[in-house]
């Protein structure tokens, strides 16, 4: 106390200022670091639970008009029976078509809809140092089953697909894709990353070995290719029909 | 059989170095120690020789040769045991070609039974159904077009495959001269 007392006037401002400044900076790292939080849950929010809100929402709003559609049906097919009335008889038929119509249009929002929690959980854990099981009548590149919770899970070695040469490692990423239970031998994971869609360079070459991806993208300098587990899944069904 | 209550099924466990198989003890009739047999030249792969037994000529199957070319598991016992099924447990499909490639080559063939080679000590164990699980959805049609319907992990880290030989039995009469 007695130090402080002792300094100058424009000593304890300079003092006060750094304090100040010191107390800004820490406070805007924490800011940054929850901003970047936020961002994330953002991203979450944005590309996933809203897009999958508004189409449960579209579900919804087009059951009930097939509903509506439904109920007129019902009735002009009651009153045709009895009135013979050719218009009634035609509005009957426009809701038949109508209930068609939100049918198909239903499904296939169910279907856009399906695909959205699919693809938010694609990667579900990464396991290392477990067993794998050997598996006959399948192509090189399964090297066999893993057993996660008491589930077998069929592992790709994409290694052994691209290069004809079997990885050597026993890091596993675990995967549900489609239903299915699939993991990817992997030699290590670098870093978790969330990539706005607007950072994905497609790929649209049609040959064999670049469907095997969806796109690419640029991140710290290094290169980075979109697994299509689609394509990969297809290619083992096409080798599976030739065993 | 299959207790209802605890929803437990009895099955027959071959046991192979770091590998086991199950089958349905339902498909199953006896299962014998394999004294006598006469070898058989045939062109039906697996079909290797024919036992009597209960007065009738009953075909063997080696499933121990399956094992081994399919699963890369051999077991160094001597041991010869005959698993005997039931015809008449097969599909009807299946009996019909039965029939056709192999009753109506070998006239002498029980229309009855048929038998399975092993060379484990076949152990009768009752598995929880909630215990085998099914091949995962891209293996699974493969899998049960070469007679393997789901699989098992053991306490001890092993897998355990579920094995129906009928769909083996069948798939080797239809490939016929493939030895």
């Amino acid at each position: 106390m007695n130090a402080l007392n002792n300094m100058k006037i424009g000593v304890r401002i300079y003092l006060i200022a750094i304090i100040l400044n010191i107390l800004v900076i820490v406070i805007a790292g924490i800011s940054i670091l929850k901003m970047s939080n936020i961002g994330e849950a953002l991203y979450d929010v944005a590309e996933i639970d809203i897009p999958l809100t508004k189409l449960l929402t579209e579900i919804n709003s087009n059951q009930l008009i097939q509903d509506i559609y439904f109920e007129k049906a019902l009735r002009y097919a009651n009153i045709t029976v009895s009135d013979k009335d050719e218009e009634r008889k035609d509005r009957y038929h426009l809701a038949k078509e109508n209930i068609f119509k939100y049918s198909q249009k239903v499904t296939l929002l169910m279907n856009k809809a399906k695909v959205i929690p699919q693809e938010a959980i694609k990667i579900r854990e990464i396991v290392m140092n477990v067993p794998l099981y050997y598996v006959p009548f399948v192509p090189h590149y399964i090297r066999g089953f893993i057993n996660r919770h008491g589930e077998p899970y069929t592992v790709f070695d994409l290694h052994a697909l691209f290069e004809k040469q079997q990885l050597e490692s026993s890091t596993f990423l675990i995967s549900s894709f489609n239903n299915d239970q699939i993991a990817f031998l992997t030699t290590s994971v670098i870093e978790i990353l969330k990539i706005p869609e607007s950072e994905v360079h497609l790929i649209t070459s049609t040959d064999e070995f670049d469907s095997f991806f969806l796109g690419a993208l640029n991140s710290k300098g290094t290169e980075i290719f979109i697994l299509n587990l689609q394509n990969i899944i297809g290619r083992l069904e096409n080798d599976l029909d030739n065993v | 059989m299959t207790s209802i209550m605890s929803n437990r099924h009895e099955f027959l466990v071959l046991s192979y170095p770091d590998m086991s198989f199950i089958i349905n003890r339902d498909q199953l009739f006896a299962s014998i120690f394999l004294e006598e047999s006469q070898a058989l030249d045939c062109d039906i792969q697996y079909l290797y020789a024919q036992m009597a037994y209960l007065n009738q000529n009953l075909p063997i199957f080696d499933l121990e040769a399956f094992i081994k070319n399919v699963f890369n598991r051999q077991n160094k016992s001597t041991l010869n045991v005959a698993l005997v099924a039931e015809l008449e447990s097969f599909s009807p499909e299946n009996q019909k070609s039965y029939r056709k490639h192999v009753l109506n080559k070998f006239k002498n063939f029980s229309e009855k039974y048929v038998a399975l080679k092993v060379n484990v000590n076949a152990v009768i164990k009752s598995i929880g159904l909630s215990e085998v699980r099914l091949i995962p959805k891209s293996l699974l049609d493969i899998q049960e077009k070469y007679g393997i319907l789901g699989c098992r992990f053991t306490k001890d880290n092993y897998i355990q495959y579920w094995l129906d030989f009928e769909t083996i039995i069948i798939n080797c009469i239809k490939r016929g001269n493939v030895k």
